[in-house]
């Protein structure tokens, strides 16, 4: 008997619906399979106001003992750049994940009333099956 | 991933290994890239790239004649077309197999320096990843309430593509509501319910977020192509103030020609 592992590819996605605010674990999502984070995007519908400020915002493993950020350069939605887009970010040099980790979206700084914000992460998941 | 520090890994094509010189000296992974654009309304729509992840396996050290063995082996025995990519793990039995195109095996690695002497360098070979079927897919059932989440059936429609099966479900509303009881969510197909036991996010007040709790799959979960998936909604809590939930259901679906 051997274990295969197939992978595939899908995304953790996350959210925080209206007015965005500091604060941990705004939004959790849940890994199907072990797993490894590969890109990233994002969207703030609403950017806010604020030469020079940003909206910026980290993720968070809270299965693992101590909990473990999966940025080591958070990435941030700056207004002075206008599109809305997450940008700027690097992932830790092991972003993996365990099947059924909690990772969760963290909000560290915020422009003047952002809102409406979608994060997604690409991952490369590899389903365990037995032969 | 630097395979020179691995071992017990073997990397395999068909799965005949490659054998010394014939071994990659590390391989890198290149995701498929994708777009995103946000809709009116909030939505938002996911463009794939015409393009497939591939795995880069890389040949060879700059000024070591066995780079040549190497392209020899490959030229000879892989011709281009599909083939199976398998990384072993021999160590603790873990193997990896993927289906790849191989588009077209480097004939030579070989150049004259500037001082006239034949050089052997590296080479890549590129394995373009083509995702099997079935695939773990993942369908959002997003639910924002206008302004709140009422009770009734099909609140979100999801047309598969493909039949299927659950593999899991999970969700998070942002704000749970007030007044005790539970927003409690089935997934159904038309008469088929999808939950032995349903969904329910617990009131825990106004602005208050919850994950899914109680849900258990139905000991069959097979879903059709073609009709909806539904997002029902049983009960909300006794203030009828619970709005922005994502249901996340894990689905297996099998490839669109196979399709009930």
């Amino acid at each position: 008997m051997a274990t295969l592992f197939i992978p595939t590819y899908e995304c953790l996605r996350f959210k925080i619906s209206g007015v965005v605010a500091v604060g941990d674990g705004q939004f959790p999502d849940w890994a199907p399979y072990d797993g490894q984070l590969l890109t990233y995007t994002g969207y703030l519908e609403t950017l806010g106001g604020g030469a020079g400020t940003f909206t910026r915002i980290q993720l968070r493993n809270v299965t693992k003992t101590p909990d473990q950020d999966l940025f080591a350069v958070r990435p941030a939605f700056q207004v002075d750049i206008g599109t809305g887009e997450l940008e700027g970010g690097e992932f830790i040099a092991s972003p993996t994940v365990r099947a059924g980790d909690e990772v969760r979206l963290d909000v560290d700084n915020v422009s003047t009333n952002p809102a409406d914000m979608t994060v997604t992460v690409r991952c490369r998941f590899f389903r365990e099956v037995t032969v | 991933m630097n395979l020179a520090g691995f071992g017990g890994t073997r990397v395999t094509i068909d799965l005949k290994p490659l054998v010394v010189p014939a071994v990659p000296t590390s391989l890198d992974i290149i995701p498929p890239g994708f777009t995103e654009r946000p809709l009116a309304g909030g939505g938002m729509v996911v463009f794939e790239e015409k393009s497939l992840a591939t795995i880069m396996l890389h040949f060879g050290l700059e000024g070591v004649p066995e780079a040549a063995q190497r392209i020899v082996e490959l030229a000879r025995t892989r011709a281009c077309g599909m083939h199976t990519l398998g990384i072993d793990d021999l160590s603790c039995d873990r193997h990896e197999y993927i289906i790849v195109y191989i588009s077209r095996p480097p004939r030579n690695a070989q150049t004259i320096n500037v001082n006239g002497e034949l050089v052997f360098g590296t080479f890549d070979l590129a394995c373009k990843q083509l995702d099997p079927w079935p695939k773990p897919t993942r369908l959002d059932f997003d639910l924002a309430g206008a302004p709140n989440i009422i009770v009734g059936d099909g609140q979100f429609l999801y047309y598969p593509a493909a039949a299927g099966y659950f593999l899991s479900v999970v969700g998070y509303i942002e704000d749970s509501g007030a007044g005790g009881g539970q927003t409690r969510i089935q997934l159904s197909q038309e008469a088929t319910d999808f939950l032995a036991t349903p969904g329910d996010f617990a009131a825990g007040g106004v602005g208050v977020g919850a994950a899914m709790t109680n849900q258990v799959l139905a000991a069959v979960t097979n879903f059709v192509a073609g009709k909806p998936l539904e997002l029902d909604v049983d009960t909300v809590p006794g203030a009828a103030n619970s709005n922005s939930m994502r249901v996340t259901a894990w689905v297996m679906m099998y490839e669109p020609y196979r399709s009930a």
